[in-house]
């Protein structure tokens, strides 16, 4: 990575961070944030596969990749909007961070109950290769996605095809309360498909740069019609599944100490300074962002809510071109 | 007027609408060399190739999901499910994530995605696994198309209209259907569409409003041309032709003509559609109604025997028997 690369990327770990803060605080002082799910500790990950991602590449986010979807040209403010189910969301409050919509930038949105995605990405792959558009598709997949039946249904379809697809196993450690090493046979997301006829690597999650080169790396391979690539990424989820989670019941504190100080973005940082980068400007643009990002909640959280009126237009094409004795009776 | 099958008709508006259309696919199991589950598919390969004809491992989630994932990519998709019941395999992938994309995601594009499948029985002791009505079981997934043809015609207008209007849609075919011949214009296989918005009054008439759709529409057809014959009783016989969502309006307004209303309906009487339909009237207060009935089927899987089966399947004599009972004085 150069070093526009370099400052690209701790911009939006910070902002994807950021986000994170201002959901934690807000959820502190009584608010509410629907479906949240905190990305922090994901940040290298998250941001590295975004930044590698073409403009016209297809991304299929989970709902922790905040910083993907920043680097995929989505604002902070449709994000926040997304995550407080507001009008300054990508789906203007109806869809949510479960559902984020960007499609004149690849980001068509979110299968919401696991599995599906990676069918969804097959479809988007044969498309591209159908319509020789040169774009791939980034099929990033948590521990609960990952354990479903259609990754292996696809993964037969996208090779056999040489589908343009990448397969990115987000390891975090952990299925909600339980361990990716007690519920996969491998130990890992990826093992099980060591002996599949695809390129398969490991990669440290928390290493901005390693993220962005494999993902750089995979991504040549599939626009160079070989097929598809299947990546797994090592990172750890510092924060309980949700804020809800009762995470001592299933881990240590200990452990996510000690977890939290492998976390990327002090990495990151170290590893800029030790690149040249100057220790004062890398602060300045962490208080910055830090500012921004609550001027972007602030805005997000002021814009209205979803209109009831606009329910039945999104439900058939052309919009609100159904009869009225479809509806329910009044 | 040139007579045509059912089965064929599917595969000619295929073929002209990929003709067409360029951007066009058809993916689904076994549908190149052997042309699918009904022949529908048969030779296509030979012209389209197998970029355009995609044969599929059995792997419903997968290709359900790339139908769908193809569809948002900007291709046009039919995808052809082996038998209807297999449908149940991918039913997070039609249910929550096709029929829900649209909403979820206030998308503006077309979804130019075709799901068509066979569905019931025809008699051949396939079993409760291969003989469901799904039209019962989709007619609350908000956000799908379903339709059932019942005639060679409707086949026509209906899989081009699928094809054509920007919405996922359910084609189910009544595997009695594919052998149908009927007499058609060369010009409607060429151009005929339907507005899937409507439903049809396939038979005017004063006594009774009968709804059949499938094959059903076809038993109901004979039974209310030997009716008028034999009685000189004058059915009405719509056919909704779109189960989902259902043009209500045609229906409320024969029943307000005719004041009596049966619903045939080939599947389990609870949850049927015909509830639904009766449900509606009912809801309506069509004034001076002076019946609203069902024949269904009992709430059974279908069995495999044949002759346990067909004492279950509405047919001509219980359908006549039926409406004489409604009718009389």
């Amino acid at each position: 990575m150069d070093s526009g690369i370099w400052l690209k990327a701790f911009k939006l770990m910070l902002m994807s961070r950021s986000i994170d803060d201002s959901c934690k605080k807000f959820l502190s002082e009584g608010g509410e944030v629907p479906n949240y799910h905190s990305g922090t500790g994901q940040e290298a990950m998250s941001v590295g596969i975004g930044l590698a991602a073409q403009p016209g590449d297809y991304l299929l986010f989970t709902y922790r990749d905040f910083g993907m979807l920043l680097a995929k040209g989505i604002s902070a403010v449709e994000l926040i909007g997304d995550l407080l189910l507001k009008s300054a969301g990508t789906t203007k409050g109806h869809g949510g961070i479960m559902h984020v919509s960007a499609p004149e930038k690849g980001v068509v949105g979110r299968n919401s109950v696991f599995g599906s995605r990676f069918g969804i990405g097959i479809g988007l792959a044969l498309a591209s290769k159908f319509l020789k558009e040169d774009r791939i598709v980034l099929c990033p997949f948590g521990e609960a996605e990952g354990g479903r039946g259609p990754l292996y249904e696809a993964l037969n379809i996208a090779i056999l095809g040489r589908l343009p697809i990448v397969f990115m196993a987000e390891n975090n450690g952990y299925s909600i309360s339980s361990r990716t090493t007690d519920i996969y046979a491998a130990g890992n997301m990826s093992g099980m498909f060591k002996g599949a006829p695809l390129p398969t690597s490991i990669v440290d999650g928390n290493d901005v740069e390693a993220v962005y080169n494999a993902t750089v790396e995979a991504s040549q391979h599939c626009r160079a019609g070989l097929g598809p690539v299947f990546l797994e990424f090592m990172t750890y989820r510092i924060d309980p599944h949700i804020p809800a989670d009762t995470q001592y019941t299933y881990r240590t504190s200990e452990e996510v100490e000690k977890r939290t100080a492998e976390e990327p973005i002090s990495r990151c940082k170290d590893r800029m300074i030790a690149d040249g980068f100057a220790l004062d400007d890398l602060a300045i643009l962490e208080s910055s962002i830090a500012a921004d990002i609550g001027l972007a909640f602030t805005e997000a959280f002021d814009s209205s809510e979803p209109e009831l009126g606009s329910m039945y237009e999104y439900l058939y094409y052309p919009q609100g071109s159904w009869p009225a004795s479809s509806r329910r009776k009044s | 007027m040139n007579e045509i099958s059912f089965r064929d008709a599917l595969r000619e508006v295929l073929r002209l609408e990929m003709r067409v259309n360029t951007d066009m696919v058809v993916l689904g199991e076994n549908i190149a060399t052997w042309g699918g589950a009904s022949g529908v598919t048969a030779e296509l390969v030979e012209e389209f190739g197998v970029d355009r004809i995609i044969e599929t491992p059995v792997a419903e989630n997968a290709i359900v999901g790339q139908a769908l994932g193809a569809a948002l990519g900007g291709l046009s998709v039919v995808l052809e499910i082996y038998s209807a019941d297999f449908l149940f395999c991918a039913a997070s992938e039609v249910i929550n994530d096709t029929a829900k994309w649209r909403f979820q995601h206030r998308w503006q594009k077309p979804i130019n995605l075709v799901m068509r499948m066979p569905m019931l029985s025809s008699g051949i002791s396939a079993g409760p696994e291969h003989t469901q009505a799904l039209d019962g079981y989709l007619h609350r997934a908000n956000g799908l198309v379903v339709v059932v043809p019942g005639s060679v015609k409707d086949a026509i207008g209906v899989l081009r209209a699928a094809i054509r209007c920007g919405d996922p849609v359910v084609v189910l075919e009544h595997r009695r259907l594919y052998d149908l011949r009927e007499d058609v214009n060369p010009a409607d296989i060429e151009n005929y569409s339907r507005d899937l918005r409507f439903g049809s009054v396939v038979l005017e008439g004063t006594d009774l409003t009968v709804v059949a759709w499938g094959w059903m529409r076809q038993l109901v057809t004979n039974v209310a041309q030997s009716l008028f014959q034999d009685h000189g009783i004058s059915i009405e016989l719509v056919d909704p032709v779109t189960i989902k969502p259902m043009d209500v309006d045609t229906i409320l307004a024969s029943v307000t003509k005719t004041k009596r209303l049966l619903v045939v309906e080939e599947a389990p009487q609870t949850g049927s559609i015909a509830a639904e339909i009766l449900s509606r009237v009912l809801e309506d207060s069509v004034s001076g109604l002076r019946s609203a009935d069902r024949l269904t089927m009992p709430d059974l899987p279908n069995p495999f025997s044949a002759a346990l089966e067909s004492l279950l399947i509405p047919d001509e004599m219980m359908i006549k028997s039926r409406i004489m009972k409604i009718l009389a004085p």
